[in-house]
Order: structure tokens, then sequence, then C-alpha cells
């Protein structure tokens, strides 16, 4: 019978027999011994421990029960006794005396000239990098970067890499004196772990580089939803939107430059720690908990451990005393089956992320570039006026997934993300992601299916001319007026107000006037209704409910502020066109009450010549009419009064010679007539059924 | 005359330029070495290879970084310094002069 005693042999488990560990502690203290007179002796007997006890373990992987007497002989025969040991290496210590000579020919007094060379022990493709980097004294990462960057500038990079690995030699024994190195941390990441490995690197809490590269797009979320009810800078959107591209493209850089630290080693460099024994020890020890809180116990490092087990059999481990914690052989097993699913389904998660934040953004962007459309469409899907856009069942039961899944999903996404970029937490449920982009992808099929149904609504148009029954006024004027209203309908205003929607009513003020020259010598005035629909049908029953009522006293024409549709009915551009006829050597004039209408625009003065580009050149009086002023027809066009009694002035002014300088005009009477000489004669031929006078301008194409 | 003696005197000539040049090659820890050199049938007690690392390493021949394993405690990674590379080219030279000096002496004469 023997005992079998567990020993920890430089962290190993050694189950081992009593006898046999009594060698061993023999030999180990001869060799202790022989050693003590040599510098680093203590260093030279722990490194040869090591050697048993890696030897001893793999014997027991390979099935020994536990170390034996004759394993111990059989390893002091390949080992050497200290006597053995003498005799091979007798001389050395002899020899330290004279010198370190064998050193002595390279003189560590001086240093070996530094050249520039390649690395072949840290290299990615050639070691260029890592060679600059030693030669510098810097992280080789940091000179990956640059690299990285240059390579992006017209391939300046590469070139200049290809001929330094080419020129450069090579070096296997350079050492990079900087011991701290920028890693991707993979243990505290939400992305690729590169904000956490910076922070690591600078010592700062992983927060703040992850709060700086998300606060552009913080900047873009926030001026976009706030930016009516918050000052916020001017430059402060377009600075988070030029921030954000490079901010991506440097974080996916540094995820593709920056090694992930794996190892301990790795991690410790990271933190900038001293790598050695201890250290290493000790952060292993940490993730795996507590496990030895004994240690250091003594420099002894042979103990026994466990007593009395019948042989053959390894006894249950019931303390350790140890020099250092123990390590189960094998393997580390922290990531195998269930695990690797997990941190790859984790990964899909954070690349899933990430695309839903650059879709998300790219929506913004697009929503903003288009921002009036996007706006148009928002508040007419809002609830009051819903109506006015959605006519079918279909359209309706759309809008709502339409709005909210398309509008929602990537803000919910976006709130989501900045909770888990603060926090750090995880979400255990992997599905929320998968299911938030589905629910996106269906709004938007949606969403584009109600587009594609309401542009469908708008595809037909149909237009209708009736001849107002019109006396015709007693002098040679007509006046155009409003009519005197005291209804105030009140309710909600779109579009410029043009269209107004009431509790019960929907006025619509689509009303454009035209007025062209009459073939005969009377007044006329036509009505041009129109409308839109998906039919030619649909679009004349919009026609038919059109109610326009001109009224006329005389040389009086009032004409409406809208017209009235029936609550709802939807809005397919439903307009009306007044034609007016003025016959040559008549006067026409539009009261200043009209000016306030705005579908009148067309004609208001207040606009300018940028404006309305298209059509202002055939429209000269759009810009610059004069209201309560009379306008007599010629024949090439109107002409206000007054710039016909200035005419007329210089005239008779040129008709004495010699010419003098221009008359004394008031300056918009001046610029007033220069335009007239340019432009007034096509205004004056123009065809009055063209004349367009919409108020918004995405609705022209309908027209 | 002790035959043993004469052979690990002639073996311990070589040793340390035959650990560096496995040095050379790639870092290597200590067990490492010890089988490169068990499979070139360089054969040495093994204890003789931890003090000529040592001393190698405090002549600052040699560095040696730690480098955890998956099997074990962490292990001792040495490799070449700059210092270590002059060293063991005038090493390489030494040897390949005193291997054609040994050959030229040993092999009979083939050609007269």
């Amino acid at each position: 019978m023997k005992k079998i005693i567990n020993i920890n042999l430089s962290s190993r488990l050694i189950p081992i027999e009593d006898s046999a560990y009594e060698l061993l502690k023999s030999y180990l203290d001869s060799l202790k011994l022989h050693f003590s007179r040599e510098e680093g002796g203590e260093e030279i007997v722990s490194d040869i421990e090591d050697r048993i006890a890696e030897v001893f373990q793999d014997k027991l992987k390979k099935g020994a029960h536990c170390i034996t007497d004759e394993d111990i002989n059989s390893m002091v025969n390949v080992m050497g006794r200290p006597d053995q040991l003498e005799e091979e290496t007798a001389t050395e210590p002899q020899e330290k005396n004279n010198g370190r000579s064998t050193a002595g020919t390279v003189p560590p007094s001086v240093p070996v000239p530094k050249r520039l060379m390649r690395d072949e022990n840290d290299k990615i493709l050639g070691g260029v990098c890592s060679g600059i980097a030693t030669y510098y004294g810097i992280d080789p990462v940091i000179v990956r970067i640059i690299t990285f960057l240059l390579i992006w500038a017209w391939g300046a990079g590469l070139i200049v890499y290809i001929i330094l690995w080419l020129v450069l030699p090579s070096s296997r024994t350079l050492q990079n004196p900087v011991r701290k190195r920028l890693y991707r941390n993979p243990d505290n990441k939400v992305v690729g772990g590169v904000c956490s490995g910076i922070a690591a690197y600078a010592n700062i809490d992983p927060v703040v580089p992850r709060i700086i590269f998300v606060l552009p797009l913080l900047g873009i979320i926030f001026t976009s939803i706030f930016h009516h009810w918050l000052w916020l800078p001017q430059f402060f959107f377009p600075l988070s939107v030029g921030t954000l591209p490079t901010l991506i493209v440097l974080y996916i850089i540094l995820w593709i430059s920056v090694p992930r630290a794996n190892t301990v080693t790795e991690k410790l460099e990271m933190r900038g720690e001293k790598v050695d024994l201890q250290s290493i020890t000790n952060a292993m020890k940490g993730p795996q908990g507590p496990q030895d809180e004994k240690k250091n116990d003594g420099p002894g490092a042979v103990t026994p451990v466990s007593t009395d087990a019948a042989p053959g059999e390894v006894p249950p481990v019931t303390q350790s005393r140890t020099v250092a914690p123990y390590y189960p052989p094998g393997p580390t097993r922290r990531r195998t089956g269930l695990g690797d699913v997990i941190i790859l389904l984790s990964k899909i998660m954070a690349y899933f992320i990430l695309a839903v934040i650059i879709i998300g953004l790219l929506i913004a962007l697009i929503g903003m570039a288009g921002g009036f459309i996007g706006a148009a469409t928002f508040s007419s899907l809002a609830l009051p006026y819903k109506g006015l856009i959605l006519n079918s069942s279909l359209q309706h039961i759309l809008a709502w997934p339409a709005v909210l899944l398309t509008l929602g999903i990537p803000v919910v996404a976006i709130i989501w993300l900045f909770i888990k970029l603060i926090t750090g937490f995880r979400p255990k449920n992997k599905y929320v992601g998968v299911s938030l982009f589905i629910l996106w992808v269906i709004g938007l099929i949606c969403g584009i299916w109600l587009c594609l149904s309401i542009g469908r609504d708008f595809r037909m148009n149909f237009r209708k001319s009736t001849p107002f029954a019109m006396e015709q006024p007693t002098g040679n004027k007509l006046i155009l007026s409003r009519t005197p209203s005291n209804i105030s309908i009140g309710g909600f205003n779109l579009l410029n107000h043009i269209i107004q929607l009431g509790d019960d009513t929907l006025v619509l003020k689509t009303i454009n006037l035209d007025i062209s020259k009459s073939k005969d010598d009377s007044f006329h005035v036509v009505l041009v209704r129109g409308s839109n629909g998906h039919s030619i049908r649909e679009a004349k029953s919009f026609t038919s409910e059109i109610n326009l009522n001109l009224t006329q006293q005389d040389s009086m024409l009032y004409i409406p502020e809208g017209f009235s549709m029936a609550l709802g009915t939807p809005f397919r551009n439903q307009h009306v066109l007044i034609q007016v006829f003025v016959p040559e050597g008549k006067y026409i004039r539009i009261d200043d009450n009209l000016r306030s209408l705005r579908n009148f625009r067309g004609w208001s003065g207040r606009w300018d010549w940028d404006d309305d580009d298209d059509w202002g050149s055939d429209h000269y009086w759009n810009r610059h009419w004069d209201y309560n002023e009379d306008y007599k027809m010629t024949s090439e066009g109107l002409k206000s009064a007054s710039d016909l009694k200035n005419e007329h002035d210089l005239q008779d002014e040129n008709d004495s010679v010699p010419p003098p300088p221009p008359a004394p005009l008031p300056d918009s009477a001046d610029k007033r007539y220069r335009y007239k000489q340019t432009s007034v004669s096509n205004a004056g031929k123009g065809k009055g059924t063209v004349a367009v006078f919409n108020e918004a301008g995405i609705l022209s194409p309908f027209l | 005359m002790n035959i043993d003696n004469t052979q690990s005197q002639m073996r311990k000539g070589v040793l340390e330029f035959c650990i560096l040049s496995i040095i050379r090659q790639a870092e290597a820890y200590p067990s490492d070495i010890i089988e490169k050199m068990k499979e070139a049938k360089l054969d040495i007690f093994e204890g003789t290879l931890y003090p000529l690392l040592t001393r190698l390493k405090n002549a600052n021949l040699l560095s040696y970084r730690w480098v955890e394993s998956n099997s074990g405690p962490p292990r001792k990674y040495f490799s070449m310094t700059e210092k270590g590379e002059t060293f063991y080219k005038q090493l390489e030279e030494t040897w390949n002069e005193l291997a054609d000096a040994v050959n030229q002496l040993t092999q009979p004469i083939q050609n007269p």
C-alpha cells in the first residue's frame, strides 16, 4: 500500500506517491543548492520545476494514475543530477569571471545602432509597419492605421509600403519597447470592441469614447426632432452630418486594423500592465472566480496537499496550498458549442444594429433632403387631414402601418441603441432586432403601396369649361373683387392655406386667374373646373362637385375666396381657373382685397423674379401687377394706366431733339417701363389657357 | 580520461550555438527547444538547458516574455535580442571555421 498525495508543482496538480514525493523533493533541493551559487539560480530551478511538472502532466494525461518512484528516476536521468549538470556547465561559472567575455564581444556599453528594419516577429504583411513602430518606439497599431489611411489616399500608402518592403532588411530580433498596445476589447464590446479598447488604452471609462462616436448621430437626431423647440447653433446640424461619416469610417478602419485582445497576455498589454507571471496569474484568476485565496504561501514549490488514498486512485483534492493557482489541464473550455452560437448571434445582432442605424440615417437624410415632401405626407396622414389624401379603404388600412412602422421603428431602434450604448445593457432576446427590422420592412412596403395607390388616384385629369353668363359692364371697365363674406371657417390650414379644413366643411382655394385678350369687343368670363382622379370618370365626378359662384353687379365681378366641398371628399387637385377675356381698348382692375387671397399670388407684385422663373417671362404682370390700378388691354397686351401715361410723356419728349436725359421717373415706374419693353408684348399675346397659377409647386404636374 | 566527460565537453561547446539557432528561427519556450534538440538527436541532460538559457538571458543575448498557455501556467518564450544576433553571427562564423577544420583534419585525404 502506498500513500498518494496531491502536490502543486508549478501550478499544476500532480498526484504523486509519497515516496516519489520525497525523491522529487530531495532532487529539487539538490538542484536548488547547486544553482544557489549562480546568478539567477532560483529562476533556473523554477524553470526546471516547470519542465518537470509539464512532463508529469503529459504522463498523467496519457493514463498514469500518479507519479511513481520510477517516473522520478527516469525524469532525473533525463534532466541530469547536479553533478552531471556540473560536468556540462562547469566552465560557465568560471567563465563568468573573465568575462562575460563571451558576451564581451559585444560591449554592452555600446548600444546597437538603431536600424530601420522589417519586423519578422510581428507582422501582418511584410512587417514594415511593425518595424517602423519599433524604430520610433511607438505602438505598431498607430503606424498601421496611418498606413491604412494613406492607402485610402489614392494608394500612396501602398506604394510607400511596397517600396519599404523591398528596401528594408528583415529582422527577427526586433523588440518593440512599447508594451502598452491598442487592442480591441472582446470582453466589453458593443459593436467591435474598438471603443472599449481605446478606453482601456487611455485608461478611461468605455462610455467616453462611445459617446464621442455616437455624438454626431445624436446631434442629427436631436436637431432634426427638436429644432423647432430648441435653440441650437446654426452650425450644429451640418457639423453633426459632416462628422458622422468620418467617425464611421474611422471606426471601421480601427475595427479592421486593430487586433483583438484574445489572450490574457494581450489583454494585459491592452491595459499597459506588466506582463509577468504574477499579472497573468491574477488576470486569469479574475474571470474564473476565486479559486485559491491562500496563494503565496511560501517560496516552497512542492507542498503536500492531501493524504491517504488507495493506490491507483486519484484522491480528491481537499485543500490546495499553492504558490500559484491551479490550472485545470487541457484547453480552456470557455467557448464551446452553445457559447460559440451565442457569440455568433450577438455578432449578427451588432452588425444588424449598425445596418439599422445606417439605413435609418439614410432615410433621415433623404427625408430631410426632400423635407417638404416628408412634411406634406406626414401632415396629410396625420389625423385631421387623413381623409384629404386617402380615398379607398385600402389606403386607410395601409396608412397607419406605413406611417407608424417606417417612422417609428428607426426611432425605436435608435433609442434602443442609445440605451444599450450608454448602459452597456445587452438584451438577451436576439429576436428583437430581427423583428424590428421585419416590421420596418412591412411598414416600408405598406408605404410604397400606399404611395403607388395614391399616385394612381392622381393619374387622370379632367377639365371642364363653362362660360359665365355675364352682362357687359356699362362702362368700359371690369373690376374684379372678392365676394364679401363674413363667414370665417377657421380650422386647419394646409399647403400655404390652399386647403382649409373646418369642422364640417372643406374649403379649397385653388382658384387661378388668367386675364387675356378677348377675340371680340366684349368681356367674357370662362370657368374651367379641373380635377384629377384614378379614372376620367372619377375626375369628372370630382369636377362636378366643385361649386364656385361668381356674382356680377354691373362692372363689379365678385370672386369668392374658395369653393367648398363636402368633408371627406379626398383632395385630388380640384381647382378652378377663371379666364377673363378683356377686349382691346377696355380696362380691367383688380381690387386690393384679392391681393390677400394667396391663391392669386401669381398676380402678386410681392413675388420675385426667381421664384417662378418658368412662366414668369410669359406672365410679366404676375409679378408687377398693381392692385387698384386700371389696366388697359392694348394690341401689345395689358398696360397700366400710369405706364401708358408715362409712355405718352416719353414719346412726347422723344419727339423733341436732342433727346434729353430721361425724365426723373419714380424708381418703380422706371423699372416697370423697361420690363414692359421686353416682355409685355408676350403677355399680350399670351394664350390664356396656358396659365397655371398654382399655389404649391408640387401640385403643378397634376394640373 | 573519461569518455563521457570528453563527449559532454564537446557538446557543451556547441550547445549555446544550437540553442541560439533554434530561438533565432522562431520564438520558443524551453520544452520546444528540448523537442527540437531531441529531433536532431542532440542528447543532453535537460537540466543543462535551463542554466544556459538563464545565463544567455542575463547576458542580454536573449529576452523572454510570458505567454499563457491553454494547458497550464504561462510559459516563458525566448527570443533573440539584437546583441544575441551579433553574438550568434560570430558563433556561426567560428562554428563554420571549426567544422571545416575538423572535417579537413578527420577526413582521410582522398584527393591527393
